[in-house]
């Protein structure tokens, strides 16, 4: 269940927190001597020198707004959430486990009703959005404590959908 | 240049609308755009010669009415909303604007699943061995008749609701009862038919185009193997190791199913093809112009938007005499505002910066401008990267280096799995089938390398990534505040 990869064991903090897709990147601070030089068209060249005395050139660009932190380097394009502070060290505390829209979208179906027990990856709704059907399925068995969401209605990212019970705590688990 | 009298409306939006607008300005036609509410940010709204509101791309009686005020002479229905609606050509048929696409009796022919094999059958193409499943009939000599495994499948079924794979007797008629359930739930009709199922089938499909009145040509083949869910990420043309005599085959099947129909316009026939026999077999026939057509274009040299425009004006002549030759090969990649990482969960936001590759064989067909927010009403398809050189694996690496130069920012997108995808060897050899992408394509996550992350983090303490830098894009709230918080381990699918 604990997926989250452990902090540095240096004593120093990161010097970047990034949540890309759902993975956090811990950049730690760098002596690196690189130096940058910005280019038209929104270009930013890193310049480095290497022992051997070659030189290391790297051409990307970065964007960066409140807690949106976007690159594109290495052939790819990073997407990510900059993380500012780090929420108590429990990767299974509350704030991963509940159940809130990823994604703005619109609820198309209820699957399941309160009170229902519903195991491990159950599916608890329906949500729509750009054409497409998703499911919220149960990230662990449990009872639904409480709908927070109508079918029909339009969610805004980090919306609240499902408090889910878990099994342990319900004192019916079998485990 | 002179004037066309003529005026081609388009009735659909972004990328299509733009691709579609681009011809008609070659050809010196006036365009009109229409606009559903929600979509006032939408590219085609800003190329378009005229802009009129309509109820919603699926409104014909307001598209009619548009068309009509405008004084349309000509309606491009694009691909998706009414683009393959009978009613839609009938209404416009009667209204006396002309329609670049088929008639409204192919389509609606064409349209039906059993009726189109039927056709399919009568002009001599292979479909699917298949049977209905008549109420209290035999249902084990009948699938007999159609070999395992098979498939059985709801008449009325979609989106493979009411389907089951079964591959022996014995699991017929538990199969049937189960998908019979489903079908009558899903769609209040429990009609059951059986299909054979192949097993890693690849997607071809042969891209036509006929004058109406039974002359038809081929403009080759695309592979379209490469799908998740039954949506397209990458097509190409030609098919690779793809045989001569196959690829014939495939050829003077689409073309005997043309001359059936008197097929008018662009048109593509799908097919499924055995890799292991050879064997090909008629799935269904797209009445519009595809997603993918650029592909075909840039290995035929044929514009397929101006030999529509050019058929409808001239119903008496034939545009396309012969079929051409293919030469070279081109790739395209779809882009769309996900996160394959987490499922494919839609990514949606404003577009604060976007840079487009340019170069030697490149193409964007792009539905998305700077500043512009991306919304969760319409689909998610951002643009499509189209590349073209003179070998296959020149087009691959070519594809490599449009992906890489590539930069979208302010939302997500499945750029960096496109980029994957062209790194992986059976992509590379071409050895790819149907449910490939699902089952076989490692979907790793990224990680950044050691100088990236030094570069990352210097490059952003010394203020450089800081989005004042870009310049005014950064007035305002985006519609949607971040499109990526939130992401735990709550598992949307």
């Amino acid at each position: 269940m604990t997926k989250q990869p452990s902090p540095p064991k240096s004593s120093t903090p990161p010097a970047l927190t990034w949540k890309v897709s759902g993975t956090r990147f811990q950049l730690s601070d760098t002596k690196a001597a690189w130096t940058f030089e910005r280019r038209p068209g929104g270009w930013i060249i890193a310049e480095r020198i290497l022992e051997d005395g070659s030189i290391e050139r790297v051409r990307f660009q970065g964007w960066e707004q409140r807690t949106q932190l976007q690159a594109s380097l290495d052939g790819r394009n990073w997407a990510g959430e900059i993380i500012l502070k780090t929420r108590g060290s429990s990767a299974s505390g509350a704030g991963d486990a509940d159940l809130t829209a990823q994604f703005p979208g619109k609820v198309r179906k209820l699957l399941v009703r309160e009170g229902d027990h519903v195991e491990e990856g159950a599916p608890l709704m329906l949500l729509e959005a750009m054409k497409m059907e998703f499911s919220i399925k149960a990230p662990f068995a449990g009872s639904v404590a409480k709908l927070c969401v109508q079918e029909g209605q339009q969610l805004s990212p980090g919306q609240q959908l499902v408090e889910l019970q878990p099994a342990e705590t319900e004192g019916t688990s079998a485990s | 240049m002179s004037r066309s009298p003529n005026k081609v409306l388009v009735a659909n939006r972004s990328e299509i609308a733009c691709r579609v607008f681009q011809t008609c300005r070659e050809m010196g036609i006036k365009t009109v755009a229409i606009m559903a509410p929600g979509d006032e940010e939408a590219r085609h709204i800003t190329y378009a010669d005229e802009v009129h509101r309509v109820a919603g791309y699926l409104d014909i009686p307001s598209i009619v009415q548009v068309a009509k005020k405008s004084g349309t002479t000509l309606i491009h229905p694009g691909y998706g909303f009414l683009s393959e609606r009978p009613a839609f050509v009938a209404a416009l048929e009667q209204a006396g604007v002309g329609f670049l696409g088929p008639t409204a009796e192919t389509m609606e022919l064409m349209g039906g699943k059993i009726v189109a094999k039927e056709i399919a059958t009568r002009a001599g193409v292979p479909t699917l061995p298949w049977a209905r499943v008549a109420q209290g009939g035999d249902m084990k000599t009948a699938a007999a008749r159609v070999g395992y495994p098979l498939l059985l499948k709801a008449a009325a079924g979609g989106g493979g609701k009411g389907m089951r794979r079964v591959d022996r007797p014995e699991d017929l008629e538990s199969a049937a009862e189960s998908a019979a359930a489903e079908a009558i739930a899903a769609f209040g009709d429990g009609t059951l038919f059986l299909e054979r199922l192949l097993e890693r089938p690849r997607h071809i499909e042969v891209q036509v185009f006929g004058d109406g009145r039974g002359h038809g040509v081929h403009l080759n083949e695309r592979e379209c193997s490469l799908q998740r869910r039954h949506q397209k990420v990458w097509e190409e043309a030609t098919a690779p190791n793809l045989s001569q005599k196959t690829r014939e085959g495939l050829f003077t099947a689409a073309l005997n199913l043309v001359r059936e129909v008197q097929y008018r316009s662009a048109g593509t026939l799908e097919f499924l093809v055995d890799d292991i026999t050879g064997e090909f077999f008629f799935l269904e026939m797209n009445t519009r112009l595809q997603v993918e057509h650029p592909v075909s274009e840039l290995v035929t040299g044929i514009d397929l938007v101006r030999a529509q425009i050019e058929q409808a004006l001239n119903p008496q002549g034939t545009v396309l005499k012969d079929s051409p030759s293919p030469r070279g090969h081109a790739i395209e990649v779809r882009l769309y505002a996900e996160d394959p990482y987490q499922d494919f969960i839609p990514t949606p936001g404003k577009v604060e910066r976007v840079r487009w590759p340019t170069g030697p064989g490149i193409r964007v067909d792009s539905g998305i401008e700077e500043g512009q927010t991306v919304g969760t009403s319409f689909d998610s398809m951002l643009a499509k990267l189209i590349v073209y050189a003179e070998k296959r694996e020149h087009a691959i690496a070519r594809m490599r280096y449009a992906l890489d130069e590539t930069v979208i920012f302010g939302l997500g997108s499945n750029q960096a799995w496109l980029r994957a995808l062209c790194d992986h060897p059976a992509v590379i050899e071409g050895k790819v089938w149907t449910s490939w992408l699902g089952t076989h394509f490692a979907n790793e996550k990224p990680s950044l390398s050691a100088a990236a992350q030094e570069v990352l983090v210097s490059a952003r303490k010394k203020g450089l990534l800081a989005a004042q830098n870009t310049g005014d894009i950064t007035q305002g709230v985006a519609a949607y505040p971040s499109p990526f918080v939130r992401y735990g381990n709550g598992g949307v699918q």
